[in-house]
């Protein structure tokens, strides 16, 4: 039997995609990390949280105190604020590490 | 060269992806993580860039210091800046997607030796320095 699937795709190609050029790629990780500034410097001046929470920001506007990244992204959506880059962080009430 | 950064004691990079089967194009920042087998993207980075995991299809299962969890499989092109010349150097790679329901939200993406074994690395905390001299590349623009 024949796999289903989306008609997208089936019309691309599983190939990479288009190579882009240096000012665009520079373009979005500068975009990223800017946005990443404001978050970090945001969730610094807040004061130590009792409770765990996400945080996220979408056209400089941040949004706090949602309870997973699927709520920061309909927050940001509702605000009309999802059009361009978006970055969230995990903001944590106790210390943790990462062993992967 | 490739910059990294270091967040804490951690080390990270970023890059520019795109899975054209999905449509999905945007930055995403990796640990550095020369454990992982493969270069993994989480939900962290996964739900900002608005990726329809409903339409994730190709499953296997990973083992990780958190135990045995699902990914999905995605042709993904990767692309690094060498902000000091301006090249760019691509890969395309299969990269496990992981959705939200399989995995934590706080895990960030991992950039594991899929493309590791194809940098030299110089990994000194103590100066803050994070540096990759790029060894291969899939592809490089014209």
């Amino acid at each position: 039997m024949a796999a289903r699937g989306n008609l997208d795709d089936a019309l691309t190609p599983p190939t990479g995609g288009a190579v882009m050029e240096p000012a665009a790629v520079s373009a979005m990780l500068d975009e990223h990390a800017r946005l990443r500034s404001l978050l970090r410097n945001a969730v610094a001046a807040r004061s130590a949280p009792d409770n765990d929470y996400w945080v996220g920001i979408g056209l400089d506007e941040v949004v706090v105190d949602a309870e997973s990244p699927e709520a920061v992204m309909t927050a940001i959506e509702r605000r009309g604020m999802a059009g361009g880059t978006v970055v969230m962080e995990f903001v944590s009430s106790v210390p943790q590490v990462f062993v992967l | 060269m490739i910059i990294g950064e270091f967040d804490g004691p951690q080390p990270y990079v970023s890059a520019v992806v795109e899975i054209p089967r999905l449509r999905v194009s945007g930055a995403v920042r990796f640990l550095v993580d020369t454990g992982a087998v493969v270069t993994c993207i989480h939900p962290k980075d996964g739900i900002p860039l608005r990726l329809p995991f409903g339409r994730l299809q190709r499953g296997e299962y990973i083992t990780g210091v958190g135990g045995r969890s699902q990914r999905f499989l995605e042709r993904t092109t990767l692309t690094f800046l060498d902000s000091a010349s301006a090249a760019t150097y691509v890969y395309d790679l299969d990269v496990r997607v992981g959705k939200p329901e399989h995995v934590g939200g706080e895990l960030p993406s991992v950039l594991g030796q899929d493309v590791l074994s194809r940098w030299v690395m110089v990994h000194d905390p103590s100066d803050g320095r994070l540096q990759f001299h790029v060894r291969s590349a899939d592809r490089r623009p014209a």
